[in-house]
């Protein structure tokens, strides 16, 4: 009896030992084989993911076939993009991917999605756009100097100081246009050949985008700031620029302090310009949605193309080549979210699910 | 200022009285305490709570109160890492919910709503007790989750001691730590200082950045220093009078998550408490009163700033002070040996400044809260008793709805240690000042958070007295909450509080003790398993998949165990910690970013022997003795393999 006992314990305890054991020995994952994907088409979306997380990531979407694919870098790579995946642009067939609170972007071959180099180094990246072959200038939030990145060598080259944090960024002939975004009011003017700031206008609080039109004037977007905030509130406006001479051509205010314009895009053709009219707290007016609006229309759009109705919008996309529009709902933040595709003229088309806080598109 | 002067006056009182105590032949006290005992223990039935072993105690002084309730209770804690933030969800629910009481003051951050459990060291409390779900409503409301009593004891010895601890480990981690207790007549004192420092630059293997290499954590170095008083002195037989202060700096500086390769930041944060509390009690035949009351200061600095090629940008500089009063009343009247009735009355007073100096923004604030609650407990025999409790809270001009308990203990078979417990609570938890107040996204408007709680538990104790103890209970639960307050993102960065989500938690919590001596040897298994379903009951967006699904971060399944033997002056403790599964996303849908399951073992080998006539220990110890590489939180480094070593001088 006791002896029996005595064994069932013995095994017991090398059944424990065992599990401990297997426990304890670390397991190494092997990365997963590179999938390939059309090489043609796609659009890939950037999860920005929750700030301090780490779980940003890419997803490749395929709308011929209409095949979504999550997750894409990391399956490719066995590693995660990181931390706030803010947004993507392609040049000479390479994606880059800013990732905001890594400090980085992330280099990538845009057909399967392997990693080719990190550019590392940097304080709060936002945007990237390409001047020439072996330059480029990122944004940077948290900085006062906009970064020059060789895209040959992937190399920080120098920067440009401005002064305040950076926003977005369009090229125009030989000049940049960047806005200054958080708790600002300028859209800065940069020579791309000496890399000097030239000059700077002042526009509505809180610029948070811009675009060129097809009379190389540039459209900004503010969202008027927030309220109770030091730098306080004032209505948003959409201001058309002319960028020779470079002044304020008209402004387009919008009629209430709730609302909070984000988001702006333009056609391939330069001439319809796109929007997100949102407004502050969680009760969305009428007036929200996806907005169109033709660059030579003399007031703003009176209703909505796409209405928001009692979801929030928070990412848009325009296919450069049919004007399909992309846009994002993060619903609550924390699970994965949902982008639809509309027609030009705002017809559904589909609906897919993402990852979380899809917030930046880009066409390949 | 005048709860400043008082204290002072309180302190001048205990010093002459000390002189004078002196002088005056020795007369024995023959505590009240005693005499009350069987009315305190009518006063805890059909209560679920837990008791923390003082041997427990004992054995983690080195320890952070986050580290001895991971390791010995059904409490989950969401840890940083050693010395960083660590937070506690009690039965699935927010950290906010888990009430702590100090010596009967309450410690939550009235800003934050919460307690950061690495800031309490085991070294400064010598009793933990936890209140499960509605069981803590007697102490207070808020606790949705639970409440945490952390106090301190008096020992009533004439002899003078002081204890030192000192301990090197891994990463260059030093504690020290030093308490001198006195306790004479009816006079009763120990201070106890501390000090932590920690460089924490472990290596770890990093796989988020793609460079696959062991890296040192950066920039996660901290110190904390800690003084604390305790006094208790007796009047008469019928009254006695104590006083607590607390005093802590700690400096913190705050790591990046893994895949951070940025330019490089200092992000660090600041704590200072100052916390003092001051008790009358008085005993009558057939009643006590107890009036406690104290002040708290504590303030919470936090800073962020980015490299740049023109040097550090400041992004935050944010600074917060808190000033509260705490004053409650207790009285308790007992009718007989079988009815008690107990009164409580609280009064808190609150001011926040809250300002950072780089966005401009901030608020002050000030809160109000008034509370009574009355109950009656009754013995109807000696294996039925049940209580009844009423509560109601008065906060900032509005009164929450009553707030009812019941319950009713029974023992199951007669001259059986087998007792059956069971209540119900309904309980309401305010929303905290950032929630009302924080620019942007702060809503004033938001209303009080609203809990059901229902609690079966049944308990099996044996061998009271004999040489092999053993206990044993099992516990389930469900709680449901209503305008349960989340921060969302209304559009474009800024996020916003709102009474929104809907909670079921429900559970089973199971512990097992058992412990034994013999002549030479010792032993002693301690262990806790939870099982924990919480979700999110309602809709309130178009297309959210969260419905029915587990809440980010809380692990279904958590256990710990722990082996304790002993031998002539050897000791020998090995404990585990397994934590389940967590999601990081509320769908629960599977991503990249599930934190897989792990399970931690430590082990301790002591040897205690005497040196020049004094007691002495020297303690060798291992942490994740199995080099686990794991996450507690998604992407935050965690230190592999460590060690220390503690020695410890009683004089």
């Amino acid at each position: 009896m006791l002896l029996s006992e005595n064994k069932k314990i013995r095994k017991y305890l090398c059944l424990m030992l065992l599990i401990l054991i297997s426990l304890a020995s670390c397991k190494k994952e092997s990365p997963e084989p590179i999938q390939q994907y059309d090489e043609d088409k796609g659009i890939f979306i950037c999860n920005e993911g929750n700030f301090t997380y780490g779980n940003g990531s890419l997803t490749f979407y395929d709308p011929a076939e209409g095949s979504v694919s999550n997750q894409v870098f990391y399956n490719a790579n066995n590693f995660p993009l990181g931390d706030v995946v803010q947004s993507m642009a392609i040049y000479d067939n390479k994606g880059y991917i800013v990732v905001n609170n890594s400090g980085k972007i992330m280099v990538i071959n845009i057909d399967n999605f392997t990693h080719i180099y990190t550019i590392s180094n940097l304080t709060s990246p936002r945007y990237i756009e390409f001047i020439s072959s072996t330059k480029a200038y990122v944004t940077d939030l948290y900085s006062p100097y906009i970064t020059i990145i060789d895209p040959a060598t992937y190399t920080i080259t120098g920067n440009i100081y401005i002064g305040n944090g950076t926003e977005q960024i369009v090229k125009v002939g030989d000049n940049v246009y960047v806005t200054g975004w958080s708790h600002n009011n300028k859209v800065y003017k940069i020579n791309c050949n000496t890399d000097l700031l030239t000059d700077s206008i002042t526009v509505a609080k809180q610029p948070n985008s811009i675009v060129k039109d097809k009379h190389n004037r540039i459209w900004v977007l503010s969202d008027g700031g927030c309220q109770g905030t030091p730098y306080g509130q004032d209505t948003a406006a959409l201001t058309c620029i002319n960028t020779c001479p470079f002044e304020i051509e008209k402004k387009f205010r919008f009629p209430s302090m709730e609302t909070s314009p984000s988001e702006l895009l333009i056609n391939l053709t330069e001439d319809t310009l796109f929007f997100i009219n949102g407004s502050w707290g969680s009760g969305t007016g009428n007036q929200s949605g996806v907005c169109r609006m033709p660059v030579d229309a003399a007031e703003l759009p009176s209703e909505p193309l796409i209405p928001e109705g009692i979801r929030l919008f928070y990412g848009l996309g325009i296919d450069p080549e049919n004007s399909d529009i992309y846009v994002s709902d993060a619903i609550d933040y924390v699970q994965k979210g949902l982008v639809f595709r509309y027609t030009a003229s705002g017809e559904k088309k589909d609906s897919i699910k993402v990852d979380i806080i899809p917030g930046a598109f880009c066409f390949k | 200022m005048i709860a400043l002067k008082v204290i002072y006056i309180l302190l001048f009182v205990f010093i002459a009285n000390y002189i004078c105590a002196q002088s005056i032949a020795d007369s024995t006290f023959i505590l009240k305490e005693v005499e009350v005992k069987a009315k305190k223990q009518l006063k805890e039935k059909a209560i679920i709570k837990t008791n923390i072993d003082t041997s427990l105690i004992q054995e983690s002084l080195d320890a952070s109160l986050s580290n001895l309730l991971s390791k010995h209770s059904p409490v989950f804690i969401k840890t940083y890492g050693q010395g960083a933030l660590a937070t506690v969800s009690f039965r699935g629910t927010a950290a906010s919910h888990t009430q702590v009481e100090w010596n009967g003051m309450n410690i939550n951050s009235p800003m934050l709503g919460q307690v950061d459990f690495s800031l309490i060291p085991v070294y400064f409390i010598d009793q933990v007790e936890l209140l499960h779900g509605g069981s803590s409503l007697q102490f207070g409301s808020g606790a949705l989750g639970g409440s945490v009593q952390v106090n301190s004891e008096p020992i009533w010895d004439t002899i003078f001691k002081t204890t030192f601890i000192q301990t090197a480990g891994s990463y260059a981690t030093y504690q020290s730590f030093v308490k001198l207790s006195a306790g004479k007549n009816k006079f009763c004192y120990d201070i106890r200082l501390y000090h932590e420092q920690s460089e924490n630059d472990f290596l770890f293997y990093n796989n988020a950045t793609g460079l696959w290499n062991y890296e040192r954590q950066q920039n996660a170095d901290y110190q904390k220093n800690g003084a604390l008083l305790n006094t208790w002195y007796h009047f008469n037989n019928n009254n006695s009078i104590s006083l607590n202060l607390w005093g802590q700096l700690t400096d913190r500086n705050l790591p990046p998550v893994m895949s951070y390769q940025g330019s490089g930041r200092n992000e660090k944060q600041q704590d200072k408490e100052l916390r003092m509390t001051g008790k009358w009690k008085k005993y009558g035949k057939n009643y006590k009163s107890e009036l406690t009351t104290g002040y708290t200061k504590t303030s919470l600095d936090y800073y962020l700033a980015n490299e740049t090629p023109l040097g550090l940008f400041v992004n935050y500089d944010s600074k917060s002070n808190i000033k509260s009063c705490y004053h409650k009343y207790m009285f308790e009247r007992s009718f007989g040996n079988k009815t008690l009735f107990t009164a409580l009355l609280n009064y808190n007073y609150h001011i926040a400044t809250i300002f950072d100096h780089k966005e401009l923004t901030g608020y002050d604030a000030t809160r109000y809260e008034t509370g009574a609650s009355i109950s009656v407990h009754h013995g109807f025999s000696e294996r039925i008793s049940a209580y009844c409790l009423l509560r109601d809270d008065y906060v900032d001009n509005d009164f929450t709805p009553l707030m009812p308990s019941v319950g009713i203990e029974y023992q199951a078979i007669k001259k059986t240690p087998l007792i059956i417990r069971s209540n119900f609570t309904g309980n309401y938890h305010q929303p905290t000042l950032n929630d009302l107040y924080w620019l942007p996204g702060g809503n004033s408007e938001l209303r009080p958070e609203q809990g059901y709680t229902g609690d079966i538990a049944v308990e099996y104790k044996m061998g009271k007295d004999s040489m092999i103890r053993f206990s044993t209970s099992i516990g389930s639960y469900f709680s449901h909450i209503t305008d349960w307050i989340i921060w969302r993102p209304g559009e474009f960065r800024y996020w916003q509080a709102d009474n929104i989500k809907q909670v079921y938690a429900r559970g089973i919590e199971y512990s097992l003790s058992a412990t034994g001596t013999g002549i030479k040897f010792k032993w002693g298994i301690h262990s806790n398993y939870t099982y924990t379903k919480t979700t999110n009951e309602e809709e309130t967006l178009p297309g959210d998949n969260s419905v029915g699904k587990q809440l980010i971060y809380i692990p279904v399944h958590k256990a710990n165990i722990m082996l304790d033997l002993g031998y002539r002056k050897f000791v020998f403790h090995y404990s585990t910690v397994y934590t389940g599964e967590r999601f990081t996303t509320s769908s629960n849908e599977p991503t990249r970013h599930t934190l897989q399951a792990y399970i931690l073992h430590d082990v301790l080998l002591g040897k205690q022997f005497g040196l020049f006539k004094n007691k002495a220990e020297i303690q060798f110890k291992i942490n994740n003795l199995f080099n686990i590489n794991y996450q507690a939180i998604l992407w935050r480094a965690m230190p592999g393999r460590n060690y220390k070593i503690l020695i410890k001088f009683q004089l």
